[in-house]
């Protein structure tokens, strides 16, 4: 009995140090572990500034606010803009409703694969942002943000238009 | 096994079904079983090495081609947060609320995409991925469910990686979802036997279950469900073998707590166990006094097991939970919908966004029609004196009331509402099975020898 054991553990033994000499049967087509996958490095955000409306005409259309919500008492932004691939990446101007003040935090690029996809241009990757507005932001406030860039100079979907033009 | 000598006899020499109406060959391939169990009864330790192999063959044959991405990224079903859950174990660390998802789950998901919701994104694959970019910015919910499951997974991972099948942690993962299911199906037999069936109408069962739409969906992919039907039939033998005195109060108990520190709506298998006692007693097969203490075992050991968990999660807390957005106060609408849920989801559909081939679609359709009607025939028909009688009565009581039960209880812990869905039911799906597993009556052998059949096909034609 004990040498039948003894044998048992010894194929065993060998067929795993084969095995594990030998190349894995499943391999994942993409991802960690995927052949040719690589890690690459992160991206800068752009800057963001609180700033005042603007005169002048009204600037085109490029990018869009995706999402502004609640978290605490702060304000999370999420959109995407026509930025530059490498730093400096442009500037993001928040323009906030008449009487409101708010300090800019927690400013993240975010890649946007889908973007890519629309613009075409594989410069666009990291085109996502990410920041939060600390402040005196009413529940109901609506924003406007500019950006600015090599790229040129964009109104962001979304904005809230009447923010967008200096008030007289 | 010891003592199924005594168990098996009922169903092998008094449930066989009049034949003698049907046609001729209908009649041979119904009356097959009787004289395959027979043959099988005298030679039970190679009836229990070929069921072995052939649930083990069946299982890898159902798992390998989901497991090993033929049908593409991670599976809707939370995979992303359970891979990261599993990365974790695998490093020995929990998945604590307030615990962020870790780079390799980021780039699972974003590389490969997931199944039926995101195609794979090869631009960012390989990039950061900041909290922004990943959902609930970045926070696991993996955190709801016990460590149980992603650290014996991470077990089994290891060896599977270490005979070289694969050097990747999610595939092996998923590949051990193999042995999960092999040893869910191996219970199920059991659990049969345990109920006095014989041989074919159990394997054929088991078989039929796990290549279901629903045990795929959980079996092929990182989840904790795919240790449903082990825990559901293990805490159901429990059960059985404490029915025959052979199991003290104390082994009852810590079955009753324990399917909570796997994941919570396990909790359903003891409670609808209690069910089974209480049906027991009221047929007399039981004093109501022994009922009555294993009621309260089952049903207080299922309570603890919930809290205890719940506190211990409250105690590794690194941060407030996060509120799933879809978490809303449930109301008596939502729990009119949820009546009789179980009945037409278990188990042919997933309740997930995964592909299901057509073949496997017809090959699974007859299953839950064989499982109810069972259930119903073990209902009306039974005497007061079979064991199954009771199984039958909790059976139908858990497909009616099943999903209501569940978001009760988590209605009463959290306040929140649960979605109801059919893989939260699988630990009751063995006592769905057992009056189907103890009958062999023709339309149900040849249903089941069908299903299974077809859905066996289905399978190997994905090869």
């Amino acid at each position: 009995m004990r040498a039948r054991l003894a044998w048992a553990a010894l194929l065993t033994s060998v067929l795993i140090g084969l095995a594990g000499c030998a190349e894995p049967v499943f391999v994942p087509v993409a991802g960690p572990g995927a052949p040719g996958y690589g890690e690459s490095r992160t991206t800068p955000p752009p800057q963001v500034v609180i700033t005042q409306a603007v005169e002048g005409k009204p600037l085109p259309d490029g990018g869009y606010i995706d999402a502004i919500g609640r978290e605490g008492a702060d304000l999370r932004v999420t959109g995407w803009a026509l930025l530059n691939p490498e730093p400096p990446r442009g500037e993001l101007q928040v323009v906030l409703p008449p009487g409101s003040t708010a300090e800019v935090l927690q400013v993240e690029a975010l890649p946007r694969g889908d973007v890519v996809g629309v613009t075409g241009n594989p410069a666009d990757l990291w085109a996502g942002f990410t920041f939060l507005l600390r402040g005196s932001l009413p529940d109901d406030v609506g924003i406007c943000i500019l950006s600015q860039s090599d790229q040129g100079a964009f109104r962001l979907g979304a904005s809230d238009r009447k923010l967008c033009r200096k008030h007289k | 096994m010891g003592n199924e000598s005594t168990a098996t006899g009922t169903a092998v020499e008094g449930r066989g079904s009049p034949t003698s109406t049907l046609p001729k060959p209908i009649a041979v391939a119904a009356g097959l079983p009787v004289r395959v169990d027979k043959w099988f009864e005298a030679r039970r330790r190679l009836a229990w090495v070929l069921t072995t192999v052939l649930l083990g063959v069946v299982a890898a044959i159902v798992v390998v081609p989901a497991a090993t991405g033929l049908r593409g990224g991670v599976s809707p079903v939370d995979e992303y947060v359970y891979t990261d859950a599993l990365d974790k174990a695998d490093r020995g660390e929990f998945s604590n609320t307030g615990d962020k998802v870790d780079q390799y789950a980021r780039q699972v998901m974003v590389c490969r995409g997931v199944v039926g919701l995101q195609p794979p994104s090869p631009e960012i694959c390989g990039s950061p991925l900041p909290d922004g970019s990943v959902p609930l910015g970045g926070y696991t919910s993996a955190d709801i469910h016990p460590p149980t499951y992603f650290f014996l997974t991470a077990g089994v991972a290891k060896v599977i990686r270490a005979v070289g099948l694969t050097d990747d942690l999610l595939t092996s993962g998923r590949l051990a979802g193999a042995l999960w299911l092999s040893l869910g199906m191996l219970a199920l037999v059991a659990l049969a036997r345990a109920w006095g069936a014989g041989w074919v109408m159990p394997v054929l069962t088991a078989v039929a279950i796990g290549c279901s739409p629903l045990l795929v969906s959980v079996s092929g992919y990182v989840s904790p469900d795919s240790m449903g039907l082990m825990v559901g039939a293990g805490v159901l033998l429990a059960v059985r073998r404490w029915q025959e005195e052979r199991l003290p109060h104390l082994a009852l108990l810590a079955v009753a707590v324990l399917p909570a520190f796997v994941k919570v709506p396990f909790v359903l298998a003891p409670l609808f166990s209690a069910v089974l006692l209480v049906v027991a007693a009221a047929a007399g097969q039981a004093t109501w006094r022994r009922t009555l203490t294993g009621s309260a075992i089952l049903v207080a050991g299922a309570g603890a097991g919930a809290v205890m968990w719940q506190e211990l999660r409250g105690l590794l807390a690194v941060d407030v939970p996060f509120i799933h957005p879809d978490a809303a106060p449930p109301g008596f609408r939502v729990f009119y919908d949820y009546f009789g849920y179980y009945l037409d989801s278990v188990p042919i559909n997933s309740g997930a966004p995964l592909p299901v081939t057509y073949v496997l679609t017809y090959g699974a359709q007859p299953l839950p029609w064989l499982l109810l009607g069972a259930a119903l025939g073990g209902v009306f028909l039974l005497r007061r004196e079979d064991p199954v009688l009771p199984v039958a009565w909790a059976g139908m009581a858990g497909m009616v009331l099943g999903s209501i039960v569940l978001s009760f209880i988590v209605f009463l812990a959290s306040g929140g509402f649960l979605v109801g869905t059919p893989r939260y039911g699988l630990a009751l799906l063995p006592m769905f099975a057992v009056p189907l597993m103890c009958t062999r009556h023709p339309v149900a052998v040849l249903g089941i020898l069908g299903s299974a059949g077809v859905s066996v096909l289905a399978h190997v034609l994905l090869w």
